[in-house]
């Protein structure tokens, strides 16, 4: 091969070499782009998920837990009134707080009166070692103890042993006595007062029962629960029986730290922070209020999505909107995380309105005629006529009047202040005031002018009359005319077009002071 | 004359390696282009989707013909009680109805719901336009709608397309996001939690 042929084989291959070396950057530069690309649309994904979970969170479901924390609260607030608890003269202090409050926690703060003191009871209780279920304890029956309203059993736990990391569960035998309620209830609270844990079942049938805290509760050595067994309040003494240990010997741990708890159920009773399910016919159950509903979407996020989120409640406003609905408005911090993305602190807004129709008067519940008058709207409107009248008074639907109180000032009982834009009141009828007699029928039959009216008086000098409508109207019921029917103040009855109504000839307003002894008018 | 040859092999080894690397590039990115899942319109399609999804029952058609929407049958005979509700969430509250004696029906709770989750999805598919969609929608354990379901399966609607829809199991990409359903029956049964599910795929 001469000199021309080596170069030029030299030259060929210094092609090639320059082309292997060109071909792999290229490819090399490709592939990093290509991985780069797969990690990009990997970490959009994570984003748009997260974006997604975080725009449900912040424009759905806060708006939907709102509404549902909002609507059992009303609900567990008339319930909480309509089981005798609250003192009938002053009702709730302040109706506003106490709504925001059993939004938020389900809970009030009150007094669990306990008669009898508590027991121990039969029970296996169980811990967690890591996720494996272990028997810390399992103790035969050889009593029975009831509870109801009046006695509660409480019983103080704690681990003796490092391994358990978390209360599990807790079994109790149950047997029917006379319950009205299926509802019971297991309630753990901590050593500073407060409710770790509310687990609910229905009773079925005579059992046993076990109650799953769901390894939520750490368990420690140093620290302990007071695990409470009760059932809603009912005007019985007793709902079940459950098996207890013997009296006489001390309940066996086995050496872990199981002693009776210092409640003080002498009998008095204590102020603690209640469950507002215990005084409920059904089950909320205890998720159904805000902060366990907030849990609820931690949890959720965590095990379907792989999103560490946080919520926290910032503030609650209630809002009456109107007379029968209420607003409820509250602010809320998120933040929601997964892998590298993450949104913090962002503030969002729920709404909701709960409607007040169909639920029971607390007023009327509170006061000494304690009737339970559920609301029904009737709207007053110009063409309000005899025939609504008549519904009004046979129906005791409820009507604005902004010298009424509103629905949640109704909480208030005989201290309900007015209110210009939600105030509701419906008449009494002469059953509903059986118990009264003599110069109390002289007040007005309005529910909210009863108890406060100082009656007419046609002896003195300057005599006030309680009005009445005293012809016989086609097709009226005479319970609500003539000199026993509904007592009105007459401003109180002006807004129904009383004058109009009468110059139609329709009915005749009378004036007296019934069971007065003042000179006749 | 040799480094004449030698400047010749050199030109002819570049233009072969330019020729080469053209090609080389285009085989590349018709690789990249073709081997690449279609993740971004997935990603996209889910997004819209649950969106849809989230639209209030007030919001969806006008007509009275339209069984599901705020002026349909539904809301008319109070099956549909409250207008403010997500759609989805909607189908919570027919879910809820059909396992619970807590809802206003005839006589068979479950059947009828069921029904009427059935009127709706049919009247929300063909409204949206999802009906093209690889669509999945799920309550807990019960399947409200598959686009790539058959007779056979056991899934409330089911649309006429039968066979033009790709089966999960043969997708390139699917994006499951789960939403949390809860509501009030009412105004005065709370219902759920339930897990609802959407998957879309392609």
């Amino acid at each position: 091969m001469g000199i021309s042929g080596k170069r030029g084989f030299m030259f060929t291959l210094v092609a090639i070499f320059l082309i292997a070396i060109f071909v792999f950057v290229l490819y090399a530069s490709t592939s990093r782009v290509f991985v780069e690309k797969q990690a990009l649309d990997a970490e959009r994904t994570e984003a748009i998920v997260v974006n997604m979970f975080t725009k449900h969170l912040t424009d759905s479901y806060i708006d939907t837990f709102l509404k549902v924390a909002s609507t059992n609260a009303l609900r567990a607030m008339v319930a909480y009134v309509e089981t005798g608890t609250v003192d009938d003269d002053g009702g709730i202090e302040d109706p506003e707080a106490f709504y925001r409050e059993i939004i938020m926690n389900g809970s009030i703060e009150s007094t669990y009166d306990a008669s009898l003191f508590s027991r121990d009871f039969a029970m296996t209780l169980t811990a967690l070692n890591n996720s494996e279920a272990v028997t810390i304890t399992s103790v035969e029956s050889s009593g029975t103890a009831w509870f109801g309203n009046t006695t509660t059993l409480v019983q103080r736990v704690s681990s003796y042993d490092e391994a358990y990391e978390h209360l599990s569960s807790i079994t109790l035998t149950i047997t029917d006595n006379s319950a009205t309620s299926s509802d019971i209830y297991i309630v753990v609270y901590n050593s500073t007062g407060q409710i770790a844990a509310l687990v609910h079942q229905n009773f079925n049938s005579d059992g046993d029962y076990t109650f799953n805290f769901g390894g939520t509760l750490p368990f420690t050595t140093e620290d302990y629960y007071d695990i409470m067994l009760a059932a809603p309040f009912t005007d019985t003494t007793s709902d079940y029986d459950v098996d207890i240990s013997s009296s006489s010997s001390a309940f066996d741990c086995s050496g872990f730290t199981c002693n009776m708890a210092a409640w003080d159920l002498s009998g008095t009773g204590t102020d603690i922070i209640l469950p507002i399910d215990f005084v409920l016919d059904e089950a909320i159950v205890g998720e159904g209020f805000l902060r366990n509903l907030a849990g609820e979407l931690v949890s959720f996020g965590r095990q379907e999505m792989n999103i560490n989120t946080s919520v926290e409640i910032n503030d609650i406003i209630i809002d009456e909107k109107d007379a029968w609905t209420i607003g409820v408005m509250a602010n809320f911090t998120v933040s929601t995380s997964r892998t590298t993305v993450s949104f913090s602190g962002v503030e969002a807004d729920g709404e909701a309105e709960v409607s007040i129709i169909g639920l029971n008067d607390p007023y009327n519940t509170l006061m000494d005629w304690d009737v339970k008058i559920p609301v029904a709207a009737q709207n007053v409107s110009d063409d309000f006529d005899v025939d609504d009248l008549y519904r009004h008074l046979s129906e005791q639907t409820f009507v604005f009047n902004e010298n009424a109180p509103s629905f949640l000032q109704r909480f208030a009982g005989e201290d309900a202040a007015d209110s210009n834009c939600c105030g509701i009141q419906t008449v009494l009828s002469t059953s509903d005031l059986s118990a009264y007699s003599g110069e109390e029928l002289a007040y007005s039959f309005v529910d909210h002018e009863f108890m406060t009216s100082s009656g007419c008086d046609k002896g003195g000098s300057d005599p006030t009359y309680a009005y009445y409508i005293s012809n016989e109207p086609t097709d009226w019921g005479s319970a609500y005319y003539g000199g026993s029917g509904p007592y009105f103040d007459y401003e109180d009855i002006e807004f129904y077009h009383m004058d109009e109504i009468e110059s139609d000839g329709d009915i005749t307003i009378g004036k007296d002071c019934p069971k007065d002894s003042g000179s006749s008018s | 004359m040799n480094s004449k040859k030698g400047i010749y092999f050199t030109i002819e080894a570049i233009i072969a390696m330019m020729v080469i690397s053209v090609g080389f590039t285009i085989l590349l990115y018709l690789f990249v282009a073709l081997s690449q899942p279609p993740i971004s319109s997935v990603q996209t399609g889910l997004y819209d989707v649950v969106e849809e999804l989230d639209l209030e029952i007030r919001d969806i058609g006008s007509s009275e013909d339209d069984a599901c929407s705020a002026k349909g049958e539904l809301v008319e005979n109070d099956i549909i009680i409250d207008t403010d509700n997500g759609f989805f969430t909607q189908m919570g509250e027919f879910y809820y109805c059909m396992n619970s004696d807590n809802c206003v029906c005839d006589s068979d709770c479950e059947s009828e719901y069921e029904e009427y989750i059935g009127t709706c999805m049919e009247f929300f598919i063909s409204k949206r336009n999802l009906d093209e969609k690889n669509l999945y929608l799920q309550i807990e354990d019960t399947v409200l709608y598959r686009s790539d379901a058959d007779s056979t399966d056991n899934v409330i609607y089911i649309s006429g397309d039968e066979d033009g829809n790709l089966d999960q199991e043969n997708a390139t990409v699917l994006f499951p996001f789960r939403i949390i359903l809860i509501g009030v029956y009412n105004g005065t049964n709370t219902w759920g939690p339930y897990t609802g599910e959407v998957r879309i795929w392609e």
